[in-house]
């Protein structure tokens, strides 16, 4: 069920920050869609082989990110995308990750309406994983 | 606060005049997964049997569930379940009788079939004697005699010491399927950082004897930094930055292991020393590991501090 | 239930031990009594009595005289060796598989795990040299084979050995326990046992060799009690 996740120990990212982003990555990719239930918290350490307390943790992450939200006695879902509220501070920290990619890729000798296509291109790949979940239904 | 289910007050162990164990403070809360980490001869074993009441400290003390450790009574023994290093168990018996014996030992407790099943699982049958068992297996029966009784607290000396990786995992996996269970908790000495990371809620590591870190895993990982400056000019003769735990020089760069010293401080060092640029390097925790425990004045390929 | 399960460990791994023994003594004891009969020796040796017309012999005269001087060394050699065997199985070889983790780690006092090896080393010399040197006894008791039958106190002087074996275990379990180097005082536990062995085998009062055993090992076992209980592992 928890195919999406892989952990890597060894790396330099702590382990429930593995998690959190690799959950993330998912939502973002459309293989978790709004409303779907998050594996039971044991029940993925169990299948990772790490300590609760870890996914504990990538799953309040997560919930601070506003990225899923937590009913009590239920389970762990994930929100509606449009729900999120961001502030200006996330928007100019995104923008500043924004220039430092755009930076590097002029850097490299990239004009910038290849990059604009890059850029284009990788979002489209996103939302075609969710196109072809979608045709697979 | 989570209720203390072990802890150890200045334990000290000299082995004449070697000291093998030194003024060890360790406090070990109930719930966690607590990976004791420290190189070979570092003083884990000794710590532990000190611990578990099989050696007598020079000076200091330990206790479990406040029952102190050189007068732990069965009851209290009743309750702890204990992978020995080496997983040496009695050779003649066979699974089967000495999974009888250890049952004697924990009436109540005893889940028969939860041990029949692990036994299985291990593609193991309990007509097998124990001699004529690989390691890996030994130490597979000796997870089973350890789990069986559903102790509350697990104490696991080494356990995967020259196991190969799939057993290894196993013993990951059993350390969770305990942790789950209300009000468990582990302690399992290592050098395999790898395991450390995947289940360790906690840290505590020895270094000659003594206690260096005892803290969460998240805030070990966060407190350990590596700075590289490289600098065109001349470099400072003094590095003035806290938290200094080893200083590299090379020609033009300058290698920095901090522990917790923030990124604040950090860029305060920089403003004042000017390095053309600077950067904090990720380790991941065998590095970081590594480094901690790196004796002070270590020589290397660099000019050493 | 705890302390059955230790004695009955404690049983299984003294008995290959105490087999050897049985079937030892079963063995020669037998054979050397039989071919007694068959050769029909006149043993008119003195031998100790009650009688105190009759002069009285030390203890360890036992291998001389009487019909029972066939078997008795074979008693002697066999009640030896279950003590030196027994005392390193239990107490030296755990050393040596370093499994005293596994055993020192139960729901029980020390002393529970003690006295299960004790007493299953007693239990295996009851049972060597109760049945096996009374059946002699019986045996050499038939007039129509023996000319003299043995007196009841050479039964009595055959336990007695077999009680000097134990006392050899008492001393092989204490050099076991120490942490001394070989060559030092390790070796002291064996020594006492020979001790109490020279002077149990110079008395001319069966009382008194009775009180020498049981001081033997009663000053052997409390000491092994204290040691067992504060030692390091």
């Amino acid at each position: 069920m928890a195919v999406w996740v892989q952990i890597t120990p060894g790396s330099s990212e702590p382990i429930y920050s593995q998690v959190a982003g690799q959950i993330s990555e998912a939502i973002a990719k459309g293989h978790l869609k709004t409303g779907d239930r998050l594996p039971a918290v044991r029940k993925l350490a169990a299948e990772l082989v790490i300590n609760p307390n870890t996914v504990a943790r990538a799953y309040t992450i997560l919930e601070q990110a506003g990225l899923v939200s937590t009913k009590t006695g239920s389970g762990t879902f994930v929100s509606d995308p449009k729900m999120i509220t961001r502030d200006a501070a996330d928007v100019n920290a995104l923008a500043e990750r924004m220039d430092n990619v755009i930076v590097r890729g002029l850097n490299l000798g990239i004009e910038a309406k290849d990059l604009a296509e890059m850029f284009k291109s990788r979002i489209a790949g996103f939302g075609k994983q969710e196109k072809d979940k979608e045709q697979k239904r | 606060m989570s209720e203390i289910v072990l802890e150890t007050e200045g334990l000290t162990k000299y082995y004449g005049r070697t000291l093998a164990v030194d003024h060890l403070d360790l406090k070990v809360p109930k719930g966690c997964i607590c990976g004791f980490l420290g190189r070979n001869a570092a003083g884990k074993t000794t710590a532990i049997k000190m611990m578990l009441g099989f050696l007598e400290p020079t000076v200091g003390s330990g206790a479990i569930f406040g029952c102190s450790s050189q007068n732990l009574t069965p009851a209290v023994r009743q309750r702890i379940g204990y992978v020995t290093e080496g997983h040496k168990l009695f050779g003649w018996m066979s699974i089967g009788r000495i999974g009888k014996f250890q049952r004697a030992f924990f009436p109540g407790q005893w889940d028969d079939k939860f041990f029949a099943d692990m036994i299985e699982y291990f593609g193991l049958s309990k007509k097998q004697k124990v001699k004529s068992l690989s390691i890996g297996q030994r130490a597979q029966v000796s997870l089973a005699l350890a789990l069986a009784p559903n102790p509350e607290l697990l104490i696991m000396d080494d356990p995967t010491q020259g196991l190969d990786a799939a057993i290894r995992r196993q013993f990951l996996e059993g350390m969770i399927q305990l942790i789950m269970r209300q009000g468990r908790t582990v302690l399992f000495s290592s050098h395999i950082l790898g395991d450390v990371e995947r289940v360790a809620d906690r840290i505590a590591v020895i270094d000659k004897g003594v206690l260096r870190a005892s803290c969460s895993l998240e805030q070990f990982q966060k407190a350990v930094k590596k700075v590289r400056a490289s600098f065109i000019g001349e470099m400072p003769a003094d590095i003035d930055i806290e938290g200094l735990l080893h200083c590299r020089r090379s020609e033009k760069e300058l290698e920095l292991v901090l522990v917790g010293t923030d990124e604040e401080k950090i860029q305060r060092w920089a403003n004042i020393s000017k390095p053309q640029k600077y950067e904090i390097v990720s380790m991941n925790l065998e590095d970081q590991f590594i480094e901690y425990t790196a004796p002070v004045n270590h020589k290397d390929l660099f000019e050493w501090e | 239930m705890r302390f059955s399960a230790l004695l009955r460990k404690e049983l299984r791994e003294c008995l290959p031990w105490f087999l050897a023994a049985f079937v030892f003594l079963l063995l020669f004891g037998s054979i050397s009594l039989y071919s007694a009969s068959v050769l029909r020796e006149e043993l008119g040796y003195p031998y100790m009595s009650l009688d105190p017309d009759v002069p009285q012999t030390p203890v360890y005269q036992l291998t001389r005289t009487g019909t029972l001087s066939g078997p008795a060394p074979y008693l002697f050699l066999s009640a030896i060796g279950l003590g030196l065997c027994l005392g390193i199985r239990q107490f030296w070889y755990s050393h040596f598989t370093r499994v005293w983790g596994f055993e020192l780690h139960r729901s029980v006092n020390r002393s529970a795990i003690l006295f299960s090896k004790v007493i299953s080393a007693l239990l295996a010399f009851i049972f060597l040299a109760g049945p096996l040197w009374y059946i002699f006894y019986w045996y050499a008791g038939h007039r129509e084979l023996f000319m003299v039958s043995p007196p009841s106190r050479h039964l009595i002087e055959g336990w007695i050995v077999a009680a000097v074996g134990f006392i050899v275990y008492l001393g092989t379990v204490k050099a076991g326990l120490s942490d001394a180097r070989w060559y030092t005082t390790k070796m002291f536990g064996l020594g006492f046992s020979v001790f109490i062995i020279v002077v149990v085998f110079n008395q001319y009062k069966i009382g008194w060799t009775i009180a020498a055993i049981i001081a033997g090992i009663f000053i052997l076992m409390i000491d092994i009690m204290d040691t067992f209980e504060s030692k390091e592992f």
